[in-house]
């Protein structure tokens, strides 16, 4: 391969850390206040919980479904322990976490043994638990001890510690589950030909419940941080990260068929959202057009993997 | 599937005989009736016409985007911007009557629409962005539009002759429940009996076949999502009729209209539409809106409130589609 | 009493699908160290028995028995580890973004977990050594999609052979592999054959299967008719043989006559200097009665220079003359404006809309020129649709039943009738005959003739060495994207025609 033709190959594979590091650039050249720490403990405390859900909906979008119950289960996770939190902490988020094990099962099994399309059958439960959600926490409020906040907020001088950690083990766990697991390559196998992975002897089934439990966890997990992070339960928490899910999944090169992708790259949109905020902020760019900033952001980038694939296709048949 | 040589049964024999699309009307029916019948039980002025007209009333924007929502799926796609044109047509129209003017505000209302759901088309069909991505992209940008050039509603006043027309009735019936109606027939009609309404289903089955076919997929697509977008509008006028001046909840992420259009996802499934085959039908999205109208209207009479309302639309949407599935061909 | 050398009985097998019976009481007797064919026409039972035996679908009636066991096999899982049958499908079954040594071992990647990790080193080695066995040479690394499709058969072969199974079940393995790769794979079904394995050949190249089976199982709508021991020596009685009993009809195939070349007619369609990526200066004339047939070895150009002309594929060079006129055509739409309709070789995919009903199949892509100002004549639409399926008698239960429910050749017929109803000048047909019994196949070649007396021409692209040589007037030999020979005359030999395959 020519130089040329090995600098374009790396562009169309690595396009989502080029505009990650782009984008940083540009916002610390541009603007003073973006190259504080306290703006990159805003963003490193912000990015959590979204860069969580985000690898919830990868992972489901990878087998070819959808989850549409991240976002409750991240409000579900806070309400429960706006309630609980105060008698037990420990055995709270034991709950916590099983109650969203039990919940994916129900997503896994109306998907994988029902045959219910899971766009359908996550946005029926996510009425559901939107419900239960509104009914333990009608409104914002509950308490949740300060022990948690001190342990998931830990900082030092400024620096945001353990959200740091948490953003590293996230990767790195992410990118093990998929790349050197079985169940991550069963994940690719379900999701790139589901028919022949179960002639190949693969439990689909299993693959798809595992999957959508794993989802309900790490989604509750993020509930667990936003609770420490407000100090309280709040029945809307998780709401806004349900498109930002979607969004980081398919900007970060995630099919939405299913089997082609990797988190790294959903890894590095969910930073690109987080830092949205403070890189238009810092532009003097409301709040809101931010919003707009995102929507043509996602529509341009998978807009360019698209028409990578249709040129790379007709020079292939031009010749 | 092998051998078939054609001792074939009309259609899959799935339970005593009848094909699986026909089980899912008579489930559907059967669901109306028997909702409509316990909630005659809950309050016995339910049957009546009066009350039905009310209900259709305030059902009505909810029936239409669950149309325009049906003719996406129809052609294989999803739609989940249409709450958002909904609203934007809401709020501009507010802005641009002003309590005053009509017919140019609608017109500008209608076309923009148009040219929003012209733009969802046009990702889709010519730059191949999935439709899930094309839509979810617009939604978040039009959620960002609407808040940063209307900051937030409580500005402008429908038109007087809107105002007029949307709570008018005709012989008792409500026009904008006419309107629906009428939209539903025209719908069906060009379903069934319409060359386009038959290219449509193509594309919905599989749109490589008719592009090989020579149907122009592209542009019909541009056409379906106008569409869908000048029915997404229309519905907003009605909104807007009624409530005279909007305030919108913006929730702070999740993005504007998004819980109308999911429900309006939710009655075409109810109805039957599935998102694989180009199989469906408008009158069956209709039955599919009432089923979810009446249950929620159950569900608020017997005072269990809101959060009851979620849990058990949930659930009877589940309980549904899980039956569907069950007798899937 | 048990036989010793029996491997596996199958008694009384049935299974019904909706609305037919796939297999009807077959039994078998599969010994050690045999090679079986199992031949039968397109619908005749064979994936079907394949698919019971690997446990991916349960018999209605009957018995499966391994040694001397009654078993039921309830996954392709019991069936590789605890019965020891393995099978490569008809359809590639890989998972083209996993890598050759992923897809190998793809069901027993727990055998490399080295602390709930995999170990990337030793599941290369051990891919490696499987592809040794078998002297296949590529990088185990590479991602499935990668690879040429015989490289993913042989790949397939691997994965199954390293279940180590007693019974190995390959069906049309061979469909993509060249004469030398067919070598290549009969050398390792001797070898498996002297350990003592069962094989289960399914071709439908009778040539190979009489060149290494020993016993040939013939079914014909899913009944079993005969298991034949091959003599290895008088080939030509035995074909006949089991023709006779795969079709019912005595004479293989029986073709209506060719136009005499000075009746082909006006020219209709001229090509000149057609290029692109694949195709290099292609010039042919296509008359107004004519059939011509693209021929050669598959992949040579033929199914390329048919989607060029029909606008799928773009052209870089080279012009298109339609009755005289030329003509650009950049899309599918631009063709069928012209009068120019394409049948694709994989018909479910590309053609069909396999969820929608008989009617809407057969009469959409016509019915805006019986349509009123867009709106359907649902009468003329059903006039017209009923004298198609009258005329060429296809078989449906109704008009709204889903096409997807009628058999392969009823499905082309429709397709066929569709093309009838859009008034064609000129069809294209790519193996129009594929996957159709041989009823099915003289009805169509009945047909492509009448459309050419009738004034419209076909090019057709045929694989089938008894096609090429009886069926079409003229015959184009395409190799490496030329025309590299034309045969006009009345008579041609096989091997004439071969050696113009081969050069």
């Amino acid at each position: 391969m020519s130089f040329i033709e090995k600098i374009k190959d790396l562009i169309t594979r690595y396009y989502i850390y080029i505009i990650l590091i782009m984008l940083w650039g540009l916002a610390a050249a541009v603007s003073p206040f973006f190259r504080t720490l306290i703006t990159f403990s805003a963003i490193i405390i912000a990015a959590v919980p979204i860069a969580l859900i985000s690898l919830a909906q990868n992972l489901v979008i990878l087998t070819g479904n959808f989850d549409l119950t991240v976002g409750v289960m991240a409000s579900l996770a806070t309400a429960i322990a706006s309630e609980t939190m105060t008698y037990n902490l420990a055995l709270s988020i034991i709950m916590i976490l099983g109650i969203a094990a039990f919940i994916g099962l129900i997503n896994g099994l109306g998907v994988a043994r029902f045959k219910i399309d899971s766009f359908i059958m996550t946005l029926g439960m996510m009425f559901t638990l939107t419900g239960i959600t509104y009914y333990i926490r009608p409104s914002t409020g509950g308490s949740i001890p300060k022990e948690l906040r001190d342990a998931l907020l830990y900082s030092i001088n400024g620096f945001p510690v353990t959200p740091f950690l948490i953003l590293i083990l996230t990767l790195i766990a992410g990118e093990m589950l998929l790349k050197r697991t079985i169940l991550g390559r069963e994940i690719y196998a379900v999701g790139g030909n589901p028919e022949s992975a179960k002639l190949l002897g693969i439990n689909v089934e299993r693959v798809l419940i595992k999957v959508y439990i794993l989802s309900a966890i790490i989604s509750s997990i993020a509930g667990l941080y936003l609770a420490a992070l407000y100090q309280c339960g709040k029945p809307d928490a998780g709401s806004p990260y349900l498109f930002d899910s979607f969004t980081a999944t398919f900007m970060g090169g995630t099919l939405v068929t299913g089997g082609v992708g990797d988190y790294a790259g959903t890894f590095a949109a969910s930073l690109i959202i987080a830092s949205l905020v403070h890189v238009l902020g810092y532009m003097n760019v409301s709040v809101w057009h931010r919003f707009i900033v995102k929507g043509l952001l996602l529509v341009s980038i998978v807009g360019i993997q698209q028409l990578i694939i249709l040129i790379k296709r007709v020079k292939e048949w031009k010749g | 599937m092998e051998g078939l040589k054609s001792r074939n049964p009309l259609k899959v024999r799935n339970f005593k005989g009848i094909s699986a699309s026909t089980l899912q009307l008579i489930l559907l029916i059967v669901a109306l009736a028997g909702l409509s019948i316990a909630a005659s039980f809950i309050m016995p002025g339910f049957l009546t016409f009066r009350h039905i007209m009310t209900l259709l009333y305030g059902y009505t924007m909810l029936g239409i985007l669950a149309l325009a929502e049906t003719l996406i799926i129809l052609t294989g796609n999803i739609d989940i911007s249409l709450g958002a044109i909904y609203w934007i047509t809401i709020m501009y129209g507010a802005i641009l009557m002003n309590g005053k003017e009509l017919w140019i505000p609608l017109l500008v209302c209608i076309s923009l629409g148009a040219l929003l759901g012209l733009i969802n088309g046009f990702g889709i069909a010519y730059l191949r962005i999935p439709s899930i991505v094309m839509t979810l992209a617009m939604l978040i940008a039009l959620t960002g539009v609407l808040y940063v050039t209307t900051g937030g509603g409580g500005h402008g006043r429908a038109a007087p002759e809107l105002i007029s027309f949307t709570t008018g009735r005709i012989y008792g019936i409500p026009n904008i429940v006419l309107v629906w109606i009428i939209l539903v027939i025209i719908l069906e009609f060009m379903l069934r009996r319409t060359v386009l309404g038959w290219k449509i289903r193509t594309i919905g089955s599989n749109s490589t076949a008719s592009y090989l076919t020579g149907i122009n997929v592209n542009r019909i697509i541009l056409l379906v999502f106008s569409l869908s977008g000048i029915l997404a509008s229309i519905a907003g006028l009605f909104y807007l009729g009624w409530a005279r001046t909007p305030y919108p909840t913006f929730q702070a992420g999740a993005g504007v209209g998004a819980r109308i259009t999911l429900d309006a996802i939710a009655a075409t499934i109810l109805g039957g539409t599935s998102f694989y085959g180009g199989r469906g039908s408008f009158v069956r999205t209709f039955l599919g809106t009432l089923v979810l109208a009446i249950s929620f209207s159950i569900l608020t009479m017997s005072g269990l409130g809101w959060t009851w309302k979620m849990i058990f639309s949930g659930l009877i949407m589940l309980t549904v589609v899980g039956l569907y599935s069950k007798y899937k061909t | 009493m048990e036989n010793k050398g029996v491997v596996l009985e199958v008694k009384s097998i049935t299974k019904r699908f909706p609305g037919t019976v796939a297999l009807k009481k077959v039994s078998l007797l599969l010994e050690k160290g045999k090679i079986y064919g199992l031949v039968g026409e397109n619908g005749a039972g064979k994936s079907t028995l394949v698919k019971i035996l690997m446990g991916f679908l349960q018999p209605d009636e009957g018995e499966i028995i391994i040694k001397g066991k009654r078993v039921r096999i309830r996954s392709t899982h019991e069936a590789r580890y605890n019965y020891k049958i393995a099978a490569v499908f008809q359809e590639p079954t890989i998972i083209p973004e996993l890598s050759v040594a992923e897809n190998i071992f793809l069901d027993r990647l727990k055998m490399f977990r080295k602390g709930g990790l995999i170990d990337w080193g030793l599941l290369r080695n051990e891919a490696q050594a499987m592809l040794n066995t078998i002297g296949l040479d590529i990088d185990v690394d590479m991602k499935a999609k990668d690879l040429p499709l015989y490289d993913v058969r042989f790949v397939e072969l691997a994965r199954e052979l390293s279940y180590d199974p007693d019974i190995l079940i390959l069906d049309e393995i061979t469909a993509v592999f060249d004469s030398s790769r067919v070598k290549k794979l009969f050398s390792i079904l001797k070898e498996l054959k002297k350990r003592g394995k069962t094989i289960i050949f399914i071709s439908h190249r009778l040539s190979e299967v009489l060149e290494i089976c020993d016993e040939i199982i013939v079914l014909k709508d899913g009944v079993l008719q005969g298991v034949i021991h091959n003599v290895f020596s008088n080939v030509l009685a035995l074909r006949k043989k089991i023709i006779r009993l795969m079709t019912g009809f005595e004479v293989e195939l029986t073709f209506p006559e060719k136009t005499g070349l000075t009746r082909k007619g006006k020219l209709v369609l001229e090509v000149k200097g057609l290029s692109n990526k694949w195709l290099k200066e292609i010039n042919l004339k296509l008359h107004k009665h004519e059939i011509v047939a693209l021929a050669g070895l598959r992949g040579q150009g033929q199914d390329i220079l048919l989607r060029t002309l029909y606008g799928i594929i773009p052209k870089r060079k080279g012009e298109i003359y339609l009755e005289g006129r030329k003509i650009e055509i950049r899309t599918p739409l631009d063709a069928a404006k012209s009068g120019i309709f394409f049948i694709s070789d994989n018909r479910d995919l590309e053609n069909l809309w396999l969820s929608l009903d008989v009617h809407t199949n057969i009469s959409l892509p016509s019915t805006t020129s019986r349509a009123f100002r867009g709106i359907i004549s649902l009468k003329r639409d059903r006039e017209a649709v009923s004298k198609i399926i009258s005329n060429l008698k296809i078989k449906i239960a109704s008009l709204s039943q889903q096409i997807k429910y009628l058999s392969g050749g009823n499905k082309q017929k429709a397709l066929i009738g569709r093309f009838l109803l859009m008034k064609p000048k000129i069809i294209l047909a790519d193996e129009p005959t594929k996957g159709l019994d041989v009823g099915t196949k003289v009805e169509m070649y009945k047909i492509l003739r009448e459309l050419a007396q009738k004034g419209i021409p076909s090019l057709v692209i045929l694989t089938e060495l008894p096609e090429v040589l009886n069926l079409p007037d003229r015959i184009l030999v395409m190799r490496e994207g030329r025309i590299v020979r034309e045969f006009a005359k009345k008579n041609i030999s096989e091997e004439e025609l071969l050696d113009s395959y081969y050069g």
